[in-house]
């Protein structure tokens, strides 16, 4: 597994169906506190299953959510590759 | 009251209702999409002559009485009124996410029993429970709604009263949360509400005393200790937990047995281009379908019911007493028409109840907030509203009551604003009767294209709050998705059946009163020729004649007051005073018998009919375009008496005074505008005058609204 590590506006730009990322912190803990109860939390790996419009959907310990796609602009992330 | 309170907490789609259901006998509705339950619903349930109350909470992810209403409603019950035992109901398909929850209601230190459900759905379900056991100390039971798998173990486990469990030490906090937990001036559950309030997750005007510096210091000394905000350390000591549990109980591999059928159709059902109209495809062939099959049955099913359930009960009454006309009038105009109408309406509603049950259970419905979150970011509200506003086809009281799952005020307002143009059942069947008695060949694309005029009338009453007065931007939303099942024929009939039986009863208690009074006032002649009744409703038809209603259509002016209360009645009024039947004709079982064969046996190969119950409706509208502009009217006017009290219940009396007046004016505007248009070469001078005016009336509304945004700033 190789770990690019990227500033979340260069990241967002990746954001495609199938690509991996890991949660590795947030610019603002209000977005994070909101996703962590739904098992998004630091270290959580997550794959992009399709983006569509504002949202993206992603995928991670067999569940599935729909996340604004300004709301994971706040969150700190690596790529996957 | 009982002293044995159990609470069924856990999170959305987790299975509760569907237990909540099993344990107390009730028929609540259930679906796979958060914000089903929207209210606490509380039922009863007897072991060995003990009662116990049960209660099923909305759906939440977390306790936290600053983020949704669904988490506050939760929270708040637990601290204001903390059950006996909580029934923690987990999807084991999803364990990662859900015992998030179930470690924060161990911290509650309330008794608990945890619910894997799902357990028939799991790809394998063989989860090593002692090992769960090792972190988790209370009873853990696998069960299944469906297979009614481990329910006699679970009310077992309730039987025993299950006790207090050890207390969940989280070392890594014990530092920062003891200072807090030492100065709190409560003696229950006081680690939970100490992790809480480091966590800010707790309102602190809920909780006298609280000691709010101790908080700051502590606050800052996590940061300072782990250079990362409180919220996150705490979270990341749970989930760590969890991560523990879940290895140890080699459940990191669990999924749903449908994952992989899910991944390939939401490829196509989810496609970013195709995804939208695949959706709306689907809505149209089923309301097409179902309405289009359901009216062909329903006229015989009416004819058949009135043989069966006025003429002939009538008959027998007539044979063994007398009875005066007035009172055989009553029976068969007010009481018979009221019964029939209602009851006619079953075949298509059935039909409709059920595509709409199959759809939900099959997890296609959970996945319309995503499909038309596009089409919601033109007004720039999140996808989750259009579930509010699909709820709207069925009933716009649990609609408007489901906004409570967005999260914040004024999407919730416009959604709210927005959700009366959605036409319910009630709607529907005004649209079929009026549908089967002018548009015979093309009825479902008419009815199609009402609900889309409704859809239109939504969206831009959206836009149009948007711009004006509700500015606010609001990007946060998070959807989950469910896997996909097959729906069973026993929830669907379920489900259907009760739907249809509130339909009923609904329908029963207004339109019953309502027809008896106005077959009375109906009778009372004050000259030769007219009622009061009909005097009244004459003079007051005037307002329609741009609509193409004229004075002799007055029924209409009644249906549609009548209507305000509930739409269900308008129907009956048609027939009652529309299909006024003088003459009184009761048969004997004998000719029912003979009528009703003749009835279905035409019916099948398409013959003549014997009865038909739209006939008399043809003669209260001149033309088609009238008709039309009425039902463009029906749509859009003014809501039922419930659907606005629940309006200003979740918003204020001012946006339901506002809603009224907008939805009348929209009505009024959009049924004449069509009138006048479609029938223009009769009368284009008047027409250009009207539509000016109507111009006019809009300029004038806006800036009224402009002005109400600038002195009431809304307040978010």
């Amino acid at each position: 597994m190789i770990i690019i590590i990227t500033s979340s506006e260069q990241a967002m730009s990746n954001i495609k169906a199938g690509k991996r990322f890991k949660i590795v912190g947030t610019y603002s803990p209000a977005i994070l506190k909101k996703l962590i109860p739904l098992g998004i939390s630091k270290n959580t790996v997550v794959e992009v299953s399709r983006v569509m419009g504002r949202l993206v959907q992603l995928q991670f310990n067999s569940c599935n959510i729909c996340v604004h796609y300004e709301d994971l602009k706040q969150l700190k992330f690596e790529q996957i590759l | 009251m009982t002293n044995n309170i159990i609470a069924l907490i856990g999170n959305p789609n987790s299975g509760k209702t569907s237990l909540f259901n099993t344990l107390t006998k009730q028929n609540q509705r259930t679906a796979n999409w958060p914000g089903m339950t929207v209210e606490k619903k509380s039922g009863f349930m007897t072991i060995d002559n003990k009662k116990f109350e049960i209660i099923d909470l909305p759906g939440c992810y977390s306790l936290n009485n600053n983020l949704q209403i669904d988490e506050k409603i939760t929270t708040d019950f637990l601290l204001t009124s903390p059950p006996n035992l909580i029934i923690n109901v987990i999807n084991t398909c999803q364990l990662h996410k859900h015992l998030y929850l179930t470690i924060q209601l161990l911290e509650t230190e309330i008794p608990m029993i945890m619910a894997l459900s799902f357990i028939d759905q799991v790809s394998d379900p063989n989860i090593k429970l002692s090992e769960i056991s090792k972190h988790i100390n209370c009873p853990i039971i696998q069960i299944s709604t469906r297979t009614k798998q481990g329910i006699t173990q679970l009310i077992s486990e309730i039987k025993k009263s299950p006790k207090p469990h050890t207390k969940l030490n989280h070392k890594i906090l014990n530092k920062f949360t003891q200072p807090v937990l030492e100065q709190l001036p409560i003696s229950l559950q006081k680690n939970w509400i100490a992790t809480n309030l480091l966590e800010q997750n707790l309102n602190e005007s809920n909780i006298k005393g609280i000691p709010k510096e101790t908080i700051t210091q502590q606050r800052t000394n996590i940061a300072n200790a782990f250079d990362e905000e409180p919220e996150i350390i705490i979270a990341d000591v749970r989930y760590n937990l969890i991560q523990k549990i879940i290895s140890n109980c080699k459940a990191n591999n669990i999924t749903h047995k449908n994952a992989n059928y899910t991944y390939l159709t939401d490829k196509i059902l989810l496609h970013p281009i195709l995804g939208l109209p695949i959706f709306l495809l689907i809505m149209y062939l089923m309301f097409v379908t179902c309405l289009v099959f359901g009216s062909s049955i329903q006229e015989p099913f009416a004819a058949t019911c009135e043989l069966w359930l006025v003429k002939v009960p009538l008959n027998i009454i007539n044979s063994t007493v007398t009875t005066p006309s007035w009172l055989q009038k009553l029976l068969v105009n007010g009481i018979g028409t009221a019964v029939i109408t209602t009851i006619s309406f079953i075949p298509p509603l059935f039909l409709l109840f059920s595509a709409l049950s199959i759809l939900e259970q099959s997890g296609y419905m959970a996945r319309a907030a995503f499909i038309t979150d596009k089409l919601m970011s033109f007004i720039n509200l999140p996808g989750r509203a259009f579930v509010s506003l699909l709820i709207g086809f069925g009933c716009n009281v649990p609609a408007i009551m489901s906004t409570r799952t967005l999260q914040n005020q004024q999407d919730r307002t416009l959604t709210a604003m927005m959700t009366p143009f959605m036409s319910c059942t009630a709607r529907l069947a005004l649209y079929v009767v009026l549908v089967q008695a002018f548009f015979k060949e093309n009825g479902g694309i008419i009815i199609f294209s009402i609900y889309c005029i409704g859809i239109v009338a939504a969206l831009i009453t959206g836009f149009m709050l948007k711009k004006l007065v509700l500015k606010n931007i609001n990007q946060n939303q998070i959807i989950e998705l469910p896997e996909y099942i097959k729906p069973s024929i026993k929830h669907t009939i379920t489900d259907s059946s009760r739907r249809i039986k509130r339909f009923c009863e609904r329908t029963f208690r207004i339109m019953l009163p309502t027809c008896i009074i106005l077959t009375i006032l109906n009778n009372i002649k004050i000259t030769n020729h007219y009622s009061l009744l009909e005097i009244i409703a004459i003079k007051s038809t005037i307002i329609f004649n741009p609509m193409g209603i004229e004075q002799s259509s007055w029924p209409t002016t009644i249906a549609l007051i009548m209507g305000t209360i509930a739409k269900e009645v308008m129907v009956g009024v048609f027939h009652t005073l529309g299909a006024y039947n003088e003459n009184l004709d009761f048969i004997t079982i004998k000719s029912a018998a003979i009528d009703s064969i003749k009835i279905w046996h035409n019916w099948l190969y398409g013959q003549e009919k014997i009865v038909d119950v739209s006939q008399n409706l043809k003669t209260l509208f001149h033309n088609k375009e009238s008709v039309i502009a009425f039902l463009i009217f029906s749509c859009l006017y003014l809501p039922c008496l419930s659907t606005l009290s629940a309006l200003k219940k979740e918003c204020s009396k001012k946006w339901g005074y506002i809603a009224s007046f907008w939805s009348l004016l929209l009505a009024y505007s959009t049924g004449t505008l069509y009138y006048q248009w479609a029938t223009i070469t009769q009368h284009p001078k008047k027409t250009i005058m009207i539509t000016a005016l109507i111009i006019l009336s809009f300029v004038i509304f806006l800036t009224f609204i402009k002005k109400f945004n600038k002195a009431d700033k809304y307040d978010n």
